[in-house]
C-alpha cells in the first residue's frame, strides 16, 4: 500500500531502519485486509501509525541534535527533559498536536496578512528618506516653549494640503508643470 | 552494575526473550499487544530498539526481503548476553520489591 506521507519517516532515521519499519506497516495491513477490514480502516490506521512514526523519529532527532550539541543546554532555558516531555505529550495525542500545529499556522498566516494589509493602508511613509522607518515626530513650539504631538498621519495631511495649495498658486501664475505642460485646474 | 531499563525496554526485551529467532517489529507488537493488553505503535518500538541497540543490549540483523512486505527485509532482533543480564537484574529488583507485599 503506497502512502503519500512516508517521506515523513526520513527525519531521524536512516534507510537502514526505514526500510523494515515500512516492510512492517505493510504486513500489517495486508494483515488487517486479510481479517476483513476496509480499505479506508486500514489507510486511516496506516497514516496514523506514520504520524506517531514521525514524532518518535523527530524526538530521536532532536534528542540526538542536543547531545551533539551539549553547549546549546548551557544558554537554553529549556532542559533536554523538558522537550522529552513535550514531545512525549505531542506524540501521546497526535491528533490535537495536527489540530493545534495548524491551528497556529493559519493565527500567524492570518496575523501576518492584515498586518500587511493594514500597515500598507493606513501607515503612510512620510516624504523623508527612508521615512518608513520613522516611528514619531516631535514639533515643539518655541515661542510657547510648548510640546506639540502630532500623529504621522497629520504630517501626511500637512504635505497633501501644502502641495495642492502650491499647485494653485503656481497654476494662477500660469507656469507649467515639470514635464514642460501648462498646468490647469 | 547492570544497565538501568525502562519499563517499555524490558517489556521489548521480555517479547525478545519469549520470541528468539523469530523476533521484528511485527512479532515484537503483537507479542505486546496480546500479553500487556497496551497498542505500542512500530515508531515507539523502533526508535525503542534502535537505543537499546546502542547501549549494546540487543544486537540485530536483515533477513531476506518479502512480497508480503512490499520486498522489504525483516529486521530481526535478538538479545545479547549484555541485554539478558540487564533483564534479569531488572526482573530480580521488582520480585525484591514484590516480596512480601500483598498487592
Amino acid at each position: 500500500m503506497k502512502h503519500p506521507l512516508t517521506f515523513l519517516l526520513r527525519i531521524g532515521r536512516s534507510a537502514h531502519e526505514r526500510a523494515p519499519l515500512l516492510g512492517d506497516l505493510e504486513e500489517e495491513c495486508r494483515a488487517r485486509l486479510a481479517r476483513g477490514s476496509n480499505h479506508p480502516a486500514v489507510f486511516v490506521w496506516y497514516t496514523a501509525e506514520i504520524l506517531r512514526a514521525f514524532f518518535w523519529g523527530l524526538r530521536d532527532a532532536i534528542r540526538a541534535f542536543v547531545r551533539r550539541f551539549a553547549d546549546l543546554r548551557a544558554v537554553s532555558m529549556l532542559s533536554p527533559s523538558d522537550l522529552t516531555l513535550s514531545l512525549r505529550l505531542l506524540i501521546r495525542s497526535p491528533g490535537l498536536t495536527v489540530v493545534s500545529t495548524v491551528g497556529i499556522t493559519v493565527g500567524i498566516a492570518i496575523a501576518s496578512a492584515m498586518f500587511g494589509y493594514i500597515h500598507s493602508n493606513f501607515d503612510p511613509a512620510i516624504p523623508l528618506d527612508e521615512g518608513d522607518r520613522l516611528v514619531s515626530l516631535e514639533n515643539w513650539d518655541t515661542a510657547g516653549n510648548n510640546e506639540n504631538r502630532h500623529s504621522l498621519h497629520d504630517f501626511i495631511t500637512w504635505r497633501d494640503q501644502m502641495y495642492v495649495r502650491h499647485r494653485d498658486q503656481r497654476i494662477s501664475r500660469g507656469q507649467r508643470d515639470d514635464a514642460g505642460g501648462r498646468l490647469r485646474a | 552494575m547492570a544497565d538501568y531499563l525502562g519499563e517499555f525496554e524490558q517489556l521489548i526485551l521480555l517479547a525478545l526473550a519469549r520470541l528468539g529467532d523469530e523476533a521484528y517489529g511485527v512479532t515484537i507488537r503483537t507479542t505486546l499487544i496480546e500479553r500487556t493488553k497496551r497498542k505500542p505503535s512500530f515508531g515507539a518500538i523502533y526508535s525503542t530498539l534502535r537505543r537499546m541497540e546502542d547501549k549494546g543490549l540487543v544486537r540485530s540483523f536483515a533477513g531476506e526481503p518479502e512480497a508480503v512486505r512490499g520486498g522489504r527485509a525483516k529486521k530481526h532482533v535478538v538479545l545479547t548476553p549484555r541485554g539478558r543480564a540487564a533483564l534479569r537484574e531488572a526482573h530480580a529488583a521488582i520480585v525484591r520489591m514484590a516480596e512480601g507485599v500483598s498487592l
